[in-house]
């Protein structure tokens, strides 16, 4: 039954990550796959995000100050407008902190 | 004579056919009946092992909320142990994970993770980086 090829998790199937408004500074959720998280007003300030999947993810209010998003996938400009970024915030290739209220 | 010699030898051959068929028919009756044995051990087996994972699950959401951080970190592994070794109790396992950084993980400035959040996420990072 076990997996251990997948973290020794054999299904969760349809796990959607909800986080919502969590203190969740310094963790690393790097590679994740995010798809339709709800990550709303949570904190991940300082956060490893790196090549995590945010498809369809709910970032309102998600504070990313210092935040790595690396190589990011599926971050849309709409997402990082409803986030918290500052000048820390490192943004995948192709999205820059215009596209959010910085330090807001 | 050759005539109740041949109806001997018919017989004694008859009989062995008849025998042996017995044989393999009491044979089979007793592998059937001891299959049906093994699979009511193998359904009492599981259902016993069920019902201790049922136990464990609701201690560990008691321990969850506990004072002392040691009590809230074995909940955590044994919660994570479940979520590996029963497929079908994952999703709730991991719901429950998550439910506790929002409600219950609380602020720790700009220090590192606790230690039981940071378990959580790697828990919830295991099964979430292979999705």
């Amino acid at each position: 039954m076990t997996n251990p090829a997948h973290g020794g998790f054999s299904d969760a199937e349809g796990f959607e990550l909800d986080v919502r408004g969590a203190f969740l500074r310094r963790t690393d959720l790097s590679f994740a796959n995010l798809e339709r998280a709800n990550l709303s007003g949570a904190d991940f300030s300082n956060a490893l995000l790196r090549g995590a999947n945010f498809k369809d993810a709910n970032l309102e209010g998600t504070i990313l100050k210092g935040a790595d998003l690396t190589d990011a996938r599926n971050l849309t400009r709409s997402q990082i407008a409803g986030a918290v970024i500052d000048e820390h915030t490192k943004l995948p290739r192709g999205l820059s902190a215009d596209d959010s209220a910085v330090g807001g | 004579m050759a005539w109740w010699l041949s109806f001997s030898e018919l017989f004694r051959t008859f009989g062995l056919i008849l025998g042996g068929g017995l044989g393999i028919y009491i044979a089979w009756r007793r592998a059937v009946a001891a299959t049906r044995q093994a699979d009511a051990t193998l359904r009492q087996a599981e259902l016993a092992r069920r019902d201790h994972v049922a136990e464990l699950f609701n201690r560990a959401v008691g321990q969850l909320t506990d004072e002392k951080l040691e009590i809230r970190l074995g909940a955590i592994y044994t919660l994570r142990q479940i979520a590996r070794d029963f497929p079908d109790l994952a999703k709730p396992t991991l719901e429950l994970l998550s439910t506790y950084l929002r409600e219950r993980a609380g602020s720790y400035g700009e220090g590192e993770p606790p230690v039981d959040v940071r378990e959580i996420i790697n828990t919830l990072r295991n099964y979430l980086v292979r999705q």
